[in-house]
């Protein structure tokens, strides 16, 4: 089974149903918008575009956070788990990714570490949750082209 | 907006799903206990506004931010 979803970046593209993931409350300030399709970006699967089904104009480039931050750790507190995670969600096997913004004027990539996403690949759920950690994003310069 | 007053261990229905309660009061600061459906998350206040900025700008990357990375 695929999902057509029509996109202002891709055109329309016909996605597997298993590459859609539902976010029961949204992103951050996107709560209306809860499926998103999981695309491999020009680069491969290690970074990855984030496409709402259900607006064309909203997608987030995402990664591992690993993929730029090989010390990344992520620091959920008991109670900020339970404010942000539902039951259906196993915590063991989600997958973290956390959102990406390239600043192309001051050349520099910019990596949301404070709330990453965390993906359930079992039940195709997924949830942003605000951690606790001191800066919002991390600054990477980028390589001049 | 509406103000109550709530001793420890008192709460509130916020409609038919939402429930908040007083846990603690100590210090100068209150637990606050919610109880709410799985579709509504729970922020900070401070941390909410920080994030929903910063997931507006990322929204908008562009397919040739992916050139420089």
């Amino acid at each position: 089974m695929t999902v057509e979803v029509v996109t202002s970046r891709f055109g329309t593209i016909e996605v597997p149903e298993e590459r859609i993931f539902f976010f029961p409350r949204g992103l951050i300030g996107f709560e209306h918008l809860k499926r998103y399709a999981r695309l491999d970006s020009t680069k491969g699967p290690s970074i990855q575009w984030l496409q709402s089904v259900d607006d064309p104009e909203t997608a987030f480039l995402v990664s591992e956070p690993t993929t730029y931050l090989p010390s990344f750790e992520l620091k959920i507190s008991e109670s900020d788990a339970s404010l942000a995670l539902s039951e259906s969600l196993d915590l063991k096997r989600l997958e973290t990714l956390t959102i990406l913004h390239v600043d192309r004027e001051n050349r520099s990539l910019h990596v949301h570490v404070q709330a990453p996403l965390l993906l359930d690949p079992t039940t195709r759920k997924g949830v942003q949750v605000v951690t606790d950690v001191q800066n919002a994003t991390v600054p990477i310069p980028l390589k001049s082209p | 907006m509406l103000v109550l007053t709530r001793k420890s261990g008192e709460g509130l229905w916020i409609g038919d799903d939402i429930r908040i309660q007083v846990l603690e009061v100590r210090d100068g600061q209150v637990r606050i206990g919610v109880d709410a459906p799985e579709e509504k998350g729970i922020y900070r206040d401070e941390l909410y506004e920080r994030i929903r900025k910063l997931n507006i700008r990322a929204s908008r990357s562009k397919n040739e931010d992916i050139d420089s990375l």
